[in-house]
């Protein structure tokens, strides 16, 4: 994957996080139990989403990955909270996605992966991270519905295009 | 977004939904048709929602748009 995929992978995920933020009407929503979901309430989910950048972008950039940190009781209990560490990990991610050159992105590395040596480029590893959060967005859809939300929520990525119908 | 990109996508995809197939085969009927507090109602709502949107933009990009026709309707 280029660098320029890459990029407008990264901001659709950061327009699609506009998106969640946009549809979630208070911080009790985000702790509230979410009767028959997977994740405890909507703050795991979302955790998890911003907690593995905390994993893979050691990775990406040192070439070596970190465990997932643990949610804290403490944390990501507020918005606020969550939207601090969200752009903690995405500013970690985009700099050096800025530097980088196509060639660097491809060039493969030995990147120990707790602790098993595996060989993947820059590329490849961004796009697991960013594929990643994508995936998630079913869950988030999903709580939002067992929660009693909106979750008609668009984050398809057809919708982060902003194309109108005249456009053509 | 260049074709590689694009392919790497296509057989990402292909990967992933052949391990939702492989584990949805081991699921009973009943199972499969279990109602639950999921958006789509139960996990083969779900599966067939993901093969009608596969099927539908798969034909929309090679010019036939299906509109609201469903490859299962029931």
């Amino acid at each position: 994957m280029d660098k320029a995929a890459l990029q407008d992978l990264f901001a659709y995920t950061g327009w699609a996080w506009d998106q969640i933020k946009g549809a979630i009407p208070d911080d009790e929503t985000i702790r509230i139990a979410a009767p028959g979901s997977g994740w405890p309430a909507l703050r795991n989910c979302l955790a998890h989403i911003v907690l593995a950048y905390d994993r893979w972008v050691p990775a990406i950039v040192d070439l070596q990955s970190r465990a997932l940190p643990e949610l804290e009781s403490d944390d990501f209990l507020t918005w606020a909270q969550i939207d601090a560490h969200r752009r903690r990990t995405r500013d970690a991610l985009e700099s050096p996605l800025e530097a980088w050159t196509d060639a660097q992105l491809r060039e493969g590395h030995t990147i120990d992966v707790d602790g098993d040596p595996i060989h993947y480029s820059r590329a490849e590893l961004i796009t697991h991270l960013l594929l990643h959060e994508r995936g998630h967005h079913g869950d988030v859809t999903t709580l939002f519905w067992q929660l009693g939300l909106d979750s008609e929520t668009p984050l398809e990525y057809r919708f982060h295009l902003r194309r109108d119908p005249e456009s053509g | 977004m260049n074709a590689e990109t694009l392919l790497a996508f296509v057989r990402y995809h292909a990967s992933a939904n052949d391990r939702i197939l492989t584990a949805a085969a081991g699921l009973s009927e009943d199972e499969l048709r279990a109602q639950d507090k999921l958006d789509h109602g139960s996990a083969f709502q779900t599966l067939r929602h993901l093969m009608d949107v596969d099927w539908s933009w798969r034909e929309f990009c090679t010019g036939h748009n299906v509109g609201t026709t469903y490859v299962d309707p029931d």
